[in-house]
Order: structure tokens, then sequence, then C-alpha cells
């Protein structure tokens, strides 16, 4: 028994002198996270964005023409407006989650009922105006590679395959179920994924539509079913569709393990149909399938 | 629904004669094929940019891209001499080099990547005889050499589809010895055609169908109406792809301008009614 104990009487005698030398209960103050160290002068250099000059990891990103970014905002934009303009066009309300009714107070504060039909709510879609049009916010390019379960160091490569494709360090993914006979395991690393938005998105397009794909033999285009319904558009490349990059094709030596792509063309389109012609207009082909 | 002779009685009693005729008028666009020019000051921005990456750039990582002992790095060592060295025993009154994987860190570092082809610096050491035969125009390893930016077609065709390779060119003819774009009116009130179907067979008309064209919308993107004609001028907007535009008669004069160009030709009322449609690239 500790000497600076406070004894405090209770129905039992030992339950002071069992219990551990400390509070079980949470301090209020340590509720609210607060990441200190983010505070310190010293490192707020850190915290700004690195495009900044004032920033400690200062990269210049516009170091040249941006040849697609240009080509969008004098061509495309003013086509996609007049494109995209239906006469008379209101907002078609998305299917949303439903109240249960107002006639019990017990309704009143429940969780809202699902949508009807469906499991998650849909998006309204806005009409196309001169502050909304379609355009390609970012790119997100997934590498899932299922040897890398069996043989962890293959992440490495997977991971330098994509930074070596886009100009961005990669992340990690992990598996997110288990799935004995195809030996996933949740948390598990399995591959890579970045996401590219502003140049190295522009120049990830422009590589794609003039140098990877018209090499691909077998590319008829992306598949006009693919999308999410809300305007994201993803496909696919074969390992030895991957070859065809430049920056890989000249270094095949240095990447015998190359592993598929998951594309996925993030845009503010909201549907399928308008993400499609904002595509197409940046070279992209589609084809029934 | 009614019959086209039913349409076409009901159209005759109803329209006034005072009416406005409803026409359909061509913007029809050669969209740039080259990037953009750039002002002095955008040139200089990048070009300071750019100085300022390469000047923090981290250190080329020569020992993943050139394996020690293989070909490929030998030729790269041909081509990057180190650094001069930091020796204790010499006094550098510009500052001391500091190495780090043969790169001096005070510098940006300067690489020459080994090529497909040869090199003038290569060409120095003997190699002049290879160097000096031109290499064959299918030969996929020869030095790719962008064309001019500039053609034949700038110095004084303004009818040539390749003039101006940067800038947006739309299509002009006289009529009535006054430049504008091409308007075209329905010839016969008994037949209803939808605008764009009317600017289609019209550019067919005077243009020969060797135009292939992307039209961006079947809405009109403006109406310009022209109280001289008593016209309702309704604008389709569309893209030449290929082809040429070849006038059908011999007297059609046509034009491919620039927006500054067209503010010359065009008349000042039109040109300003229009202007907001052009695109200033």
């Amino acid at each position: 028994m500790s000497l600076n104990k406070v004894f405090i009487r209770q129905f039992s005698g030992s339950g002071a002198v069992l219990r551990a030398g400390y509070s079980t209960v949470q301090p209020v103050h340590h509720l609210v996270k607060v990441n200190k160290a983010a505070l310190k002068p010293l490192y707020q250099g850190v915290l700004l964005p690195k495009d900044d000059i004032k920033s400690v990891s200062f990269k210049p990103t516009e170091i040249s023409q941006d040849r697609v970014a240009e080509h969008y905002q004098n061509t495309l934009k003013s086509d996609l407006l007049l494109h995209n303009y239906e006469h008379g066009a209101t907002t078609l309300k998305g299917n949303k989650k439903r109240s249960w009714g107002e006639d019990s107070p017990y309704k009143l504060y429940r969780n809202l009922k699902k949508p009807k039909g469906v499991s998650r709510p849909s998006k309204d879609v806005h009409p196309i105006r001169y502050d909304n049009v379609p355009e390609v916010e970012s790119i997100v390019i997934q590498s899932y590679n299922k040897d890398a379960l069996d043989e962890s160091w293959l992440n490495i490569s997977t991971r330098l395959q994509l930074a070596q494709i886009t100009n961005v360090k990669p992340k990690q993914i992990y598996s997110k179920a288990n799935i004995l006979p195809w030996r996933v395991r949740q948390g598990k690393p399995c591959g890579g994924k970045v996401e590219i938005t502003g140049r190295d998105m522009t120049q990830f397009i422009s590589t794609l539509t003039e140098l990877v794909l018209p090499r691909i033999r077998t590319f008829q285009g992306i598949k006009n079913t693919s999308g999410d319904s809300n305007g994201n558009i993803t496909f696919g490349l074969d390992p030895e569709d991957v070859k065809g990059f430049p920056e890989i094709e000249n270094f095949q030596e240095l990447f015998p393990n190359l592993s598929g792509l998951q594309i996925t063309f993030k845009t503010n389109a909201g549907t399928d149909e308008r993400a499609r012609t904002l595509l197409s207009s940046l070279g992209f082909p589609f084809y029934n399938p | 629904m009614r019959s086209a002779v039913g349409r076409a009685v009901v159209r005759a009693y109803s329209t006034q004669s005072s009416g406005p005729i409803v026409s359909s008028t061509l913007l029809l666009s050669r969209n740039p094929v080259i990037t953009a020019e750039l002002q002095p000051f955008e040139n200089q921005y990048y070009k300071y940019q750019n100085e300022l990456w390469r000047r923090l750039m981290w250190t080329f990582p020569k020992w993943f891209y050139f394996r020690e002992g293989t070909a490929s790095e030998q030729r790269f060592r041909q081509l990057n001499k180190n650094p001069v060295a930091n020796n204790p025993d010499i006094e550098f009154p510009r500052g001391r080099p500091e190495l780090r994987h043969s790169r001096d860190r005070r510098f940006k570092q300067e690489l020459r990547l080994p090529k497909t082809y040869k090199e003038e610096v290569e060409t120095g050491e003997g190699l002049e005889s290879e160097a000096s035969a031109a290499p064959a125009q299918d030969d996929l390893a020869r030095k790719i050499v962008p064309n001019s930016r500039t053609t034949k077609a700038d110095e004084n065709d303004q009818t040539s589809l390749e003039r101006r390779l940067a800038r947006t060119l739309y299509l002009v003819i006289k009529s009535n010895d006054k430049w504008t774009l091409p308007n075209f009116v329905e010839e016969s009130a008994e037949e209803l055609k939808a605008l764009h179907v009317l600017a289609e067979e019209g550019l067919y008309k005077i243009g020969g169908e060797q135009i292939n064209y992307f039209n961006v919308s079947n809405t009109p993107c403006h109406v310009y109406n022209n109280s001289n004609e008593n016209k309702k001028e309704y604008i389709i907007k569309s893209h030449i792809l290929s082809g040429e535009f070849k006038p059908q008669d011999e007297s059609l004069q046509f034009l491919w301008l620039t927006k500054e160009e067209l503010e010359k030709h065009l008349d000042r009322a039109y040109y300003t009614d229009i202007a907001h449609l052009l695109s200033s690239v």
C-alpha cells in the first residue's frame, strides 16, 4: 500500500487497497483531440501546402505549359456547356432516405428509413450551367497484386511501378476481407493506389490517349456500361498493356513483376452519360460490349 | 398529327408577311492544332519555375536506372562526366564542391541520357562519318524534330485551314459585298427543317460534301436579330474535323479568320453581338 494514497471510507475494506494507483474516469479535457505538435511554431512550415514557396518542402508545380488543361479551358468547356444544355431543365431529385412519419413521438428522432428499392441514397442531378461544367477532378489508379499476398516484397515493386507511371508517391492498400481459398486475409498488404490531380493528371491523360491506348491491339475502348452512375468511370489495363507506358517500356528489366491497373476517372458530371461525353472529348474511345 | 399539306396551309394563313424570317447561321470553327502561343511573361514564369524545380530536384538515382557494369551504364558514364572533386589540397575561392552520388549539391543536376541517335557531343569524337549520313525517315531510332509552328499558309493564304495553327479559325463568306458567317434561309415554307439540318445542308451546298464536321449541339447558342433584313439568325456551333471547304460556286469568296481578324472584316454591330461566342485563343 502506497503511502500517499488518500484513504476513502468504503463499504469494502479492500477496495481502495487493491485498486491501481490511477483514476479510471476519463478526464474531460482529453476528449477533444489536439495535435499539439502541429501547433508548434517550429512546425508551421510543414503545414503549408507544398507548392507554397514558404513551405520547407517546396516543389514548383507550374513548370511548363499544360497542354490538356488549356485545351479543356479554351475549347472543350464551352462546347460541353452547350452540348449538355437542356431547355427548361430542372434538378432531378435523387432517391433519398425517408422519414418514418410524424404521427408518433418515437418516430421523430429515429434514424431515417432506407430509400425505396435501393440500399443507398442517390444524388440529385443538376442541370449543367456555367458553374458546373463537367470536368475531370482527379484520377485514382489502383493496382491490386494478388501475388503480393504471398511474397510481400512485391508490394514495393507494385508501388514503384505506380510511382514511375504517375510521378506521385502511392499509398499501400490492404485487403479488407477474409477469403480463405484465395489466401486473402484481412489487413494484408496487397498492392498500391494513387490519386493524381492537376498537372500529373493531365500528363497521365495525354500519355494514355496518345501513347499507351493506341498501341494496345485488342483495345476497343472503355465499355459503355462502365461507371458508378454518379459520373465516375473506371477501366482496367493488363500487365501486358502497362508495358506501353514509356517510363516502363524503356526500363523493362527493372520491372520484371508488372501488375495491372484499375483507372478511375472522378468527374463532377453527376451522370455517367455526361462523364462519357467528357472523357470522349478528351480522347478516350467508348464501345458497346 | 397534322399532315405536311395541312401544316403548310396553316402556316400560309397564319404567318404574317411582316414577321421575321427564321434562319440558321453556321459558326464553323477549326480548333487549334498546336499549343497556344505564350506571352513573354508566361514564358519567363514557366522558365523560372522550371529552373527552381531543377535546382530543388532530388539527385538522379543512377544506381537504379543504370546498374553497375552494364553497357547502358557505360554509355551513361561517357555522357556524364563527374563534377570537380572536393580536393582538400586545392583552394576553391567560389566555395567547396559538395559531392553526393557524383552530383554537386550546390547546383542543379544536368543529365545527359543515352539516346537512340548520335548526338553532337559524340560526333566530335570521330563518329562524323556515321552521323553525317542523314537517317531514313522510317528509322524509328531517328531524332524526333518537331515541325515548324508556322506554315506556308501563314504568309498570305487566308483561305487555308493550315494557317494560324495555334488559334481557332472561323469560316466567313462574302455575301452582298459583306463578310458574314454563312447564313441559310429555308427555301420553301411547306417543309419545316430543324436549324442544325438547315445549317448542314446549306454548308454542303456551298462548300461541297468533302467536309467532316462535328455539330456541338442541335440547340443554337445565340440568336442575332438582323433588323435590316428582318431576320432572326440562330447560330449553330460546329467544328470542322477534316476535309476542306471547297466553294461550289466559283464566285463565292471565303476566309478562315481568327477573332481579331473577324473584328476587321465583319460589321461592327454584327461583330459586337457575336464576339462572346468567339475564342480568343
